[in-house]
């Protein structure tokens, strides 16, 4: 089995609110100096069979990943 | 007239939309659900309002792959109307039928309220019987509306005149305070108020109704 794992982020330069929101409370609970915190998503899976660049393309080009406003990074690990 | 109604897992403004047709347009109604694989023959389909899959992990992501999107991508391809509402109108964004994105609502609220509108095009199966640069009023009910399409995109969209609606004071933060845009053919609207909601005066407006009855005069409508 392979496991795979993707980080999914906004591209720089959107502007993400619910990471603004975050960070306003970060700042209430008396980090005043946090900055520029955003948000990600994160999906794990595990496929029968390696998966090509391709494949992962395909993955991620739509379905995990918007890719007019997100970027997507796989990680893909063999596992037992 | 035949319009079609297509209900996903989580559309709820499937009834509105068809309450405004074959009530008030007096119309036919065909539902349609989500997983249908083929369109009986239709003068106009509409994607409403709602939370389908419950907007989870991006509004409208799932809803693109269930299997009733083929036969609309061909039917918009053939020059059908196709007809995109706030979560629709997500839906058609995702889908590519409709180009740019969906994001949170600047201000972190969910806007529930009357908006003014600007109608940007008149030129359109859906907006011919409204006047260039008129301003109407529809409500918008949405959290996920901000509007996004890169520069290069934008320049594009504006000089094709696909932008057909857009507020007047810019509820959500969408980029050029875009409400509604078709596609370069222009038989695809999506728009993020809801036409359907102020189709009678009991509601508090009637300017969405010459949304419907626009498309129900259109040529394309009856090709």
């Amino acid at each position: 089995m392979w496991r795979v794992k993707a980080t999914v982020k906004l591209k720089d330069g959107v502007l993400d609110v619910q990471g603004r929101a975050i960070e306003s409370v970060m700042k209430q609970m008396g980090y005043t100096d946090v900055q520029d915190l955003r948000i990600g998503k994160h999906v794990e899976f595990l496929l029968g069979s390696e998966p090509s660049v391709a494949k992962l393309k395909e993955i991620g080009d739509g379905l995990l990943a918007n890719p007019v406003i997100e970027t997507i990074e796989f990680s893909v690990q063999g596992e037992k | 007239m035949k319009v079609g109604v297509v209900t996903f897992p989580g559309s709820n403004c499937d009834a509105d939309s068809a309450h405004a047709v074959e009530d008030v347009l007096r119309e036919d109604v065909v539902p349609l659900w989500h997983e249908a694989d083929a369109l009986p023959s239709l003068d106009l389909v509409i994607l409403p309002g709602g939370f389908t899959y419950g907007d989870y992990w991006r509004t409208g992501a799932m809803a693109k792959f269930s299997p009733i999107l083929k036969p609309i991508r061909e039917f918009a391809k053939e020059g059908g109307l196709v007809l995109g509402i706030c979560n629709g109108f997500q839906i058609l964004v995702e889908a590519g039928l409709l180009p740019g994105a969906f994001l949170k609502n600047v201000d972190q609220h969910f806007v529930c309220d009357w908006v003014s509108l600007r109608v940007e095009n008149p030129a359109t199966p859906f907006t011919r019987l409204y006047r260039p640069g008129e301003v109407i009023r529809m409500p918008v009910a949405h959290g996920e509306g901000r509007y996004y399409l890169d520069e290069a995109g934008l320049k594009t969209l504006e000089l094709n005149q696909q932008v057909v609606f857009r507020y007047v004071d810019n509820v959500n933060g969408s980029v050029n305070s875009i409400a509604g845009i078709c596609n370069f053919g222009k038989n695809v609207l999506g728009l993020m108020p809801h036409p359907e909601r102020c189709c009678e005066a009991l509601l508090g407006g009637i300017d969405g109704l010459r949304l419907f009855q626009s498309a129900k005069e259109s040529p394309a409508a009856h090709a």
